[in-house]
C-alpha cells in the first residue's frame, strides 16, 4: 500500500468556491430546485422568505396579501428556477420576482401603490446634529421610528439595509436610478434622526 | 484620504465586507458606520421569520397534482402523508432510499491528501476511514492515496443523530441555515461535546465599534458558540450585543458529536485526523472526528462536500473573494492558528 509520506499544498481541501457553484450557496439550491429537489426550495425560502416578505408587504401594504404574493413567488421560483441566468444575485432575482407578483396582484385586486407622494425627494443634506440621536436610540426607538417612514423610504432601507442588496441591485429591484437610492437612503436616514431628535435623543 | 462610500457603509454593515483600514482611523467614517449600524439594528427588530404556513402552502401547491395521481393510484392516506413528509424536507428518513438524497453528495474533501494548516506542526487527513487496527488508522484520501494515522492518545469523536433536546445551556453549537435579521434560522445543528470547542469567528480591524463578528456570521447563516438560553422557538449562542438568536423548527436536523475510542470508529464513514506528521510518513493525531457513514444524511457535515458559508476560511461573509484586503486570510484553516479540534471541526464541518 502506498502511503503519503509528504503533504500536498494545492488543493488543500475541496473547499474552494468553484465553477459549477456548490449545491449549499444560492446559486447551488437553485440548479437543485430547477432540477426538482423541494429541500432545496425550503432552504431558499427560509433564507431569503423573511426580506421578501419584509419588501412586498410594503409595497401591497397589507401583510395578509403579503403573504400570498410570497407563495405566488415562491411557485415562480420553483416553475422559474432554470430560467435563472446568474446575472444577479439570488436574492435579488426572488425580490424582483416579488415585486412583479405584488404588482400583478394589486393590479388584479386594487389600484393601490406605495404613495407616490412618499416618493417625494429630500435634498440630501449629509449628517447633522440630529444624527447624534440615532447613535443614542435603543434600537427598539429606531424601530418604530422606522415604522413611521414613507413607504418609500422604508422600502429602500429594507432592501439595502435589511435584504442587504449592493446599492445598484437596489436600483435594479426597486427600478429607480441608483442615485435615486442614495438620495433616498440619505433622506429615510434624515428622517429618522429628526423622528428620534424630537422624542430628546438628540440631547 | 477617501472616505467610505454609502455603499461601502452598506457592504460593511450588511456583512458583505469588512471595514477597510481607514474607516479604523477615520472619526467621520467611524461615526456614518456607527449611524446606519443603528439604522440596521432598527430593522433587525422589526424583522420576522418567514411564516411556515406560507411555505406549507407552497409545497402542498407544487404537489397537488401529484398527490391527486397517488391517491387515484394508491388511494391511501399513508401515501398522501408519506408524500407531505417528503415535501417538508424529510425524504430522506421517510422515502425509503428511493429518492436521492439532499446529503448524498460526492466526497470532494476526499480529493485531496495531506493538507496544510496555518500552523507548521499541524497538518490535515480528511476522507474515508478504511480500516483501523488498534489505533492505527488509514484513511482514504482520494485519487487512491491512503494516509496512515496514529490515534493514540488522540481526541476521537464521532457523529451520531441527535434531537432539540440535546440542545442545552452550555452546549458548544455549530448552527448552519438560512442567515436572518433576527439571527440564523437553523437548517443544521451540530452540538459538540464540551471538550471541543468550535472554531472561533475572525477578529475584525480594530477600532470597529457596532460590528460583530457574530451578527456579521449570523446575517450569514452561521453561528458557533456556547447556548446561552433555550426558547420555545429556538435558542440563543453567545451572549450580549454577540448573542445570535437561531430559531428551529420540526425540520431543523440536528446532530451531536461524542467521544468515542478507536474502535468506536467506523468504516467507510468520512474521517477527520489532524495532527503532526511523523518522519514515517505516520499522522500522529491529536484530534479524530468521524461523521456518520456515506449515504446517512448529516446535516452541516461530511460527507456533504458543501462549504458552508459563513465559516472562518469564507470569513464572516460567506464568499472569501469578496473580502477586501485586510479581511480574514485565505486557506480553509485560516485563522484557526493551532487548534486542532477547530480545525477538525472546520474540516468536518466542509468535507
Amino acid at each position: 500500500m502506498e502511503v503519503m509520506s509528504g503533504e500536498e499544498r494545492t488543493p488543500p481541501l475541496a473547499v474552494r468556491r468553484v465553477s459549477p457553484p456548490h449545491e449549499d450557496d444560492d446559486e447551488g439550491l437553485l440548479a437543485r430546485v430547477a432540477e426538482g429537489d423541494r429541500t432545496a426550495l425550503v432552504a431558499l425560502y427560509r433564507r431569503h422568505g423573511g426580506a421578501v416578505l419584509a419588501q412586498i408587504s410594503l409595497v401591497v401594504g397589507d401583510r395578509g396579501l403579503g403573504e400570498e404574493v410570497l407563495q405566488d413567488t415562491m411557485l415562480a421560483v420553483w416553475k422559474g428556477a432554470a430560467s435563472f441566468e446568474g446575472r444577479s444575485r439570488v436574492r435579488s432575482w426572488i425580490i424582483s420576482i416579488a415585486r412583479r407578483q405584488a404588482r400583478d396582484r394589486l393590479r388584479r385586486r386594487r389600484p393601490r401603490i406605495v404613495a407616490a407622494d412618499a416618493l417625494e425627494e429630500r435634498p440630501a443634506t449629509g449628517p447633522g446634529p440630529e444624527d447624534v440621536a440615532l447613535e443614542r436610540a435603543e434600537a427598539t426607538a429606531v424601530a418604530h421610528a422606522i415604522t413611521r417612514l414613507g413607504a418609500a423610504h422604508r422600502e429602500v432601507l429594507e432592501t439595502v439595509f435589511g435584504a442587504g442588496l449592493t446599492l445598484a441591485e437596489a436600483a435594479d429591484v426597486l427600478e429607480v436610478p441608483l442615485g435615486t437610492v442614495k438620495s433616498r437612503l440619505s433622506a429615510a436616514r434624515g428622517a429618522l434622526a429628526r423622528e428620534l431628535s424630537e422624542k430628546g435623543y438628540a440631547r | 484620504m477617501t472616505h467610505l462610500t454609502l455603499d461601502e457603509m452598506a457592504a460593511c454593515v450588511d456583512g458583505r465586507s469588512v471595514p477597510p483600514e481607514h474607516a479604523a482611523t477615520c472619526p467621520a467614517c467611524r461615526a456614518e458606520l456607527r449611524r446606519w449600524q443603528a439604522v440596521a439594528d432598527g430593522l433587525d427588530v422589526l424583522a420576522a421569520e418567514p411564516p411556515p404556513h406560507v411555505l406549507e402552502r407552497t409545497l402542498a401547491a407544487i404537489d397537488a397534482p401529484q398527490r391527486h395521481r397517488r391517491r387515484t393510484v394508491l388511494a391511501s392516506a399513508a401515501a398522501v402523508a408519506a408524500i407531505g413528509a417528503a415535501a417538508y424536507g424529510l425524504s430522506a428518513v421517510t422515502d425509503g432510499g428511493t429518492n436521492p438524497r439532499p446529503g448524498e453528495r460526492p466526497t470532494a474533501a476526499a480529493a485531496a491528501g495531506l493538507a496544510a494548516t496555518e500552523c507548521a506542526q499541524l497538518k490535515v487527513a480528511a476522507g474515508t476511514l478504511r480500516s483501523v487496527n488498534g489505533s492505527e488508522l488509514v484513511l482514504d484520501t482520494g485519487k487512491g492515496k491512503p494516509v496512515r494515522a496514529s490515534a493514540a492518545g488522540a481526541k476521537i469523536t464521532h457523529t451520531v443523530s441527535g434531537s432539540l433536546s440535546d440542545v442545552t445551556v452550555g452546549a458548544q453549537v455549530v448552527v448552519q441555515g438560512g442567515g436572518t435579521r433576527r439571527g440564523v434560522t437553523a437548517e443544521s445543528v451540530a452540538v459538540l461535546p464540551r471538550s471541543v470547542t468550535p472554531p472561533k469567528p475572525p477578529s475584525l480591524p480594530k477600532g470597529m465599534p457596532g460590528l460583530d463578528p457574530a451578527r456579521l456570521m449570523a446575517r450569514n447563516g452561521t453561528a458557533m458558540g456556547a447556548v446561552s438560553k433555550v426558547g420555545p422557538d429556538g435558542f440563543t449562542v453567545g451572549t450580549g450585543r454577540s448573542a445570535v438568536h437561531v430559531g428551529t423548527s420540526r425540520s431543523t436536523k440536528v446532530t451531536k458529536q461524542e467521544e468515542t475510542g478507536p474502535g468506536g470508529l467506523r468504516k467507510g464513514a468520512f474521517t477527520v485526523a489532524v495532527g503532526a506528521l511523523g518522519q514515517d510518513g505516520t499522522l500522529r493525531a491529536r484530534t479524530v472526528q468521524q461523521s456518520t457513514p456515506q449515504g446517512v444524511n448529516v446535516p452541516g457535515g461530511a460527507p456533504a462536500g458543501g462549504a458552508p458559508s459563513g465559516l472562518p476560511s469564507g470569513g464572516p461573509f460567506g464568499d472569501g473573494s469578496r473580502l477586501p484586503s485586510g479581511g480574514p486570510p485565505e486557506g480553509p484553516f485560516a485563522g484557526l492558528g493551532c487548534d486542532a479540534d477547530a480545525i477538525a471541526t472546520t474540516a468536518l464541518l466542509k468535507g
